[in-house]
């Protein structure tokens, strides 16, 4: 065996000197490299960014994405890392106590205290590395073509300071019962807690948890008519956090008066914040929301390229190329002198609905009046939604295609009511049609609505409606299946009969170049289409 | 029975020329109605002492007052001259003590390198080249330097408790406080261990509780041994086992007289106490005192003391 | 007096004869199996099924669904710790077999969750709408409790072997994970669904079935086996 050497001080570097805080960064640096390597804590990441690459790669929902609301969409799923980080802390906390070293650890140099701030700190590099990927994937949603909107910091911020209040309250935890089990109970209750919020999406009292879900199913609005507090909700996080770190040093046995006057405060601060957090939305937001529903010109900017006039309320004024693409996938097959001078699409947004069931009819009457105050009349609505990876965003798509399909080929407006949607005979077929092969991926729209759908009336569209029968729809798509550019000339051709009244679906779809039988007249005993 | 102790003039090296490492003085410790221990004083200078005694005499306790862990209910502490009590002396007593605890706890997932890593920079080793020097060195004092990286849960008892004691080892301590360091050490560890405790011995105080006699009877000039929370000895070791010289005997069957007796495995009983005449007599060993020391403590026969010497320790 | 090493009558069991469960065995199993976790969990459980209840906030059928859903979770989570045997390596060469040890703690064990399940259910059914009532899917929230108990038992007894008896804790954390997962699963593959969506929720308690009958499976056939690997 290898003699010790006497070792003389000076080759032993002294230890630092007391109260420099060195020690705690130490321990702090050791525990956080030890946190990141953390099975939990890994595992959690690699299920979080594994859930991203899926629903960007293969879902492919991600395109078209609303800024201002993906960035809160991002915070439900950065808790899948706060979960894993709460563990891991957890397992670190208790690690003293269920290792047997707490008796040995209470003679060196570093208090129980110290080894429980240097733990907190210890949670820092992860909730950093949180906000990096939190940065990271509204960065790769911002790039992505059709973008809208701009994401909100203290939105984004919420994901790594729900870490900051897992980690620390983890810490908390580990300090006052050495149970291993009370780390995954825990969890699952705070787990609850925001499912449960997740179930009252429009009660004001859920922002007192982690996040603060919203009813996902609605379309998107401007930013300036969300009801978010995220900077008071970002506020009440940190000072929670605060508190957990502070609760924990004292239970740790600091003793410092300064430690529980700030302890006091950060709870005082957590209940302040948590109730300006969840008032209600104030009375002035419903009116500027009722307003932007039924008279959305003011707020809106409108840019004209040819004969159209797109109007959007302006973090969503670039989409104006997705609906010029679609339009004027339609407008090439219609004669000239069947066009209007001007065509006008206008955004609007879908009134938000607090029941689950209750469907609320669009104010067309109002948008009506609007649109001939702003001297667009005539112009058809689209909504906030686009795109092609959610159903809400292919029926967004599909609904416009047919909306304006059906404004160039009735001449009129969507009216309200159910007998004014109603499309029926020969121009549901060529509605259908022109909608179908307007632009890649409108005929997919249509097709996704229909699998989607029962009974024989179907309605396209997100913001109006158009309805047509199953049986049009049939002729429609065996119509998509021949050349485009055959069906389009013979569509400009016969386009006087084709968008006549009393012509039939079976007239039209001859007309248009498809071998149907001659059939007693193809309404059904069902048929709401009757002949007028 | 008059078992003599003896204060040898020679080397017994406790409490030279004032500069005491450790003063204990009428130290007390009460667990609710229990007493751990009952106003021990002893004082402790450099080289290496042991503490022998039953289980339950209180030598953890002991050894846990002294490493600044434990606050005793009574009587006074001086480590280094200060006072433990006292938080900022508390503190610098720690930097310069080596503790290692009965059985301690591992981390089992961290290696042994991490480990030791992580009890220095519990000693507020921050330098981190400097730190792990420091660590590499005391894993090669203990011979465990190829097994650096290997986690703990896969080394053996013997290698953890080697871990433990390179983590006391952390900084160099003038004090060091050993319970039970040779446990579920081999022979050829122990004899490993014996060399680096002489060793650390010189010039630092090394205080090590063992129930392994042969230990403190190859290390120890210095014996103190515990029984009931009180000090029955405290002497130099040669002067424990001479307490036997002439006491030890074999005999074919049991003694009832034996204040002690085993039956050995070659079939015949060994035995202490006071022997027949004629009897076939052994050589005492440190053991041998001990056993005779604490039998005849707890049968009440306190050994009277000859004239000019005293037990130390102990209030009767 | 030196102590008697050799018993004086041959005590216990006649070598050979295999252990019968007894009541005393029963009772050291309960003794030994860490209840405590299992018990606040299923009081917390039974706590927020009844705070509906309580304030008769009249729920429809997929709260209710999802709050037993949740008491579930936490329940199965639970379970994970009852089979923790830190003695597994003291104990691991006695002649009683490990089938045994276990079944009598489950068999304490599930009864009393399943006792604990049906006044959740019983606090559920109260605090949903009265008309909502008979259509509340019972049979298959009970289907999907018991298989979320089974794979946290067969996790757990998997969690056995690798950990010689301390296992309960990660498999626990992990069986966490394994649920929030399952919560992000697409539409096709959906183990959550609620009970408006017939179609779906019938391909949930579909995918139930299969999973209960594959724990029960993989926990039979790791019930016997000893905890940590045989060398």
């Amino acid at each position: 065996m290898s003699t010790i050497q006497q070792p003389e001080r000076a080759r032993t570097a002294p230890p630092a000197p007391p109260g420099t805080g060195a020690g705690v960064r130490a321990l702090a640096l050791t525990e956080g490299r030890r946190l990141l390597r953390h099975p939990a804590f890994l595992g959690s990441l690699l299920l979080c960014v594994a859930l991203w690459v899926y629903e960007s790669v293969v879902a492919g929902s991600s395109g078209f994405p609303v800024l201002h609301d993906e960035d809160r969409l991002v915070q439900s799923q950065l808790l899948l890392i706060a979960a894993g980080t709460f563990l891991a802390v957890h397992l670190a906390a208790i690690r003293p106590a269920r290792d047997g070293t707490e008796g040995w650890f209470l003679s060196l140099v570093l208090l129980p205290w110290q080894r429980a701030a240097a733990l907190l700190l210890a949670v820092l590099p992860a909730a950093l590395l949180t906000a990096v990927l939190a940065g990271a994937r509204i960065g790769w949603l911002a790039a992505q073509p059709g973008a809208a909107g701009s994401p909100s910091p203290a939105e984004l911020a919420a994901g790594p300071a729900a870490v900051l209040v897992a980690g620390t309250l983890a810490v908390l935890l580990g300090l006052i019962t050495r149970s291993v089990a009370a780390g995954p109970i825990a969890l699952a209750c705070l787990a609850i807690v925001t499912v449960v919020g997740a179930l009252f999406p429009f009660e004001s009292w859920r922002w007192w948890g982690l996040i603060a879900v919203e009813d996902e199913l609605h379309a998107a609005l401007p930013s300036g008519l969300l009801h978010r507090p995220a900077g008071q909700h970002l506020l009440y996080l940190l000072l929670l956090a605060l508190a957990c770190a502070t609760a924990a040093l004292l239970r740790a046995g600091l003793k410092a008066a300064s430690v529980r006057v700030l302890l006091a405060v950060s709870l005082a601060g957590v209940a302040v914040a948590g109730v300006l957090n969840a008032r209600p939305a104030p009375d002035s937001l419903a009116a500027a929301r009722q307003r932007a529903l039924d008279a959305p010109s003011e707020g809106q900017t409108c840019v004209k390229e040819g004969e159209l006039t797109y109007c959007a309320f302006p973090e969503f004024l670039d989409r104006h190329k997705e609906w010029a693409r679609v339009s004027e996938g339609i407008l090439r097959w219609v004669p000239g002198d069947a066009r209007d001078p001007r065509y006008t699409v206008r955004q609007h947004i879908t009134p938000v609905s607090e029941s689950s069931l209750g469907q609320t009819t669009a104010p067309i009457d109002a948008w009506a009046e609007d649109d001939r105050k702003a001297g667009t009349s005539g112009a058809v609505a689209v909504g906030t939604a686009w795109g092609d990876g959610s159903d809400l965003g292919r029926d967004a798509t599909g609904g416009f295609a047919t909306a304006f399909a059906a404004r160039v080929v009735t001449g009129e407006p969507a009216r309200s009511g159910p007998q004014d949607a109603l499309l029926c005979g020969g121009r549901s077929v060529l509605t259908l049609w022109l909608a179908g092969q307007a632009a890649p991926g409108t005929a997919e729209a249509l097709r996704s609505r229909i699998d989607r759908s029962f009974g024989g009336l179907i309605g396209f569209g997100t913001v109006t409606t158009v309805e047509t029968e199953q049986s049009d729809i049939d002729l429609a798509f065996r119509l998509l299946n021949l050349p485009a550019a055959d069906v389009g000339a013979k569509a400009k051709a016969h386009w006087a009969e084709l968008t006549a009244k009393d012509t039939s679906s079976a007239e039209a779809a001859r007309l248009l170049g498809l071998d149907v039988p001659e059939q007693p007249d193809g309404y059904g005993k069902d048929s709401m289409c009757s002949p007028r | 029975m008059n078992p003599e102790t003896t204060t040898e003039a020679a080397p017994v090296p406790s409490a030279a020329a004032g500069e005491a490492m450790v003063q204990v003085t009428g130290l007390t410790v009460r667990y609710r109605r229990t007493v751990a221990l009952d106003g021990v004083t002893l004082s402790l200078g450099t080289g290496v002492t042991g503490l022998l005694g039953p289980n339950g005499a209180g030598k953890t306790t002991l050894l846990r007052a002294l490493a600044t862990v434990l606050v005793p209910s009574d009587g006074s502490l001086s480590v280094f001259g200060r006072d433990p009590l006292e938080p900022r002396s508390r503190q610098e007593i720690r930097r310069r003590l080596g503790y290692l605890p009965q059985a301690p706890g591992f981390h089992r997932h961290f290696t042994a390198f991490e480990f030791v890593d992580y009890v220095a920079i519990l000693k507020e080793h921050t330098d981190r080249a400097a730190r792990h020097e420091e660590v590499r060195r005391v894993l090669d004092a203990v011979g465990l330097s190829e097994v650096r990286g290997k986690k703990l849960k896969a080394l053996s008892g013997g290698m953890r408790q080697r871990v433990a004691l390179a983590s006391a080892l952390i900084g160099d301590p003038e004090l060091l406080i050993l319970d039970e360091p040779t446990v579920g050490l081999d022979p050829e560890q122990r004899l490993r261990f014996r060399e680096l405790v002489a060793e650390l011995g010189e010039g630092r105080t090394v205080l090590l509780s063992t129930h392994q006699t042969e230990d403190v009877s190859a290390l120890c000039h210095r014996v103190v041994v515990l029984a009931a929370g009180r000090v029955r000895y405290d002497g130099s070791a040669r002067g424990l086992g001479e307490l036997a010289d002439g006491r030890v005997w074999f005999s074919p069957e049991r003694e009832p007289r034996a204040v002690a007796g085993w039956r050995t495995g070659t079939g015949l009983f060994r035995n202490i106490g006071a022997p027949p005449p004629g009897a076939q007599t052994a050589d005492a060993t440190l053991e041998d005192g001990y056993l005779l020391l604490n039998s005849a403590a707890e049968s009440g026969m306190w050994p009277e003391p000859e004239a000019g010497t005293r037990p130390e320790g102990g209030t009767r | 007096m030196q102590p008697q090493v050799t018993p004086a009558v041959g005590g216990g069991a006649a070598p050979g004869r295999p252990a019968r469960p007894s009541a005393d065995l029963a009772r050291h199993e309960l003794r030994a199996a860490r209840v405590l976790p299992l018990l606040c969990a299923a009081a917390l459980a039974t706590l927020m099924c009844a705070v509906p209840a309580v304030f008769s906030l009249g729920l429809d059928l997929a709260a209710g669904s999802v709050l037993l859903q949740l008491a579930a979770v936490l329940t199965a989570l639970a379970v994970a710790f009852a089979l923790d045997d830190p003695a597994a390596a003291t104990t691991t060469a006695c002649p009683s077999p490990w089938w045994l040890r276990r079944s009598v703690r489950l068999a304490v064990v599930l009864p009393a969750l399943a006792a604990f399940w049906l006044l959740d259910v019983l606090l559920v059914r109260q605090a949903v709408t009265a008309e909502l009532r008979p259509a509340f899917p019972t049979a298959d929230l009970s289907v999907e409790a018991l298989a979320l108990t089974l794979v946290a038992v067969a996790l757990g007894l998997a969690g056995l072997r690798f950990t010689v008896g301390q296992g309960g804790g990660l498999v626990a954390a992990g069986l966490l994970v394994i649920v929030v997962a399952l919560t992000f699963l697409p539409q096709e593959a959906a183990f959550f669904a609620t009970p408006d969506d017939g179609a779906q929720w019938d391909g949930a308690a579909a995918r139930w079935r299969a999973t209960a009958a594959v724990a029960l499976i993989a926990a039979a056939l790791l019930l016997p086996r000893p905890p940590g690997r045989r060398r």
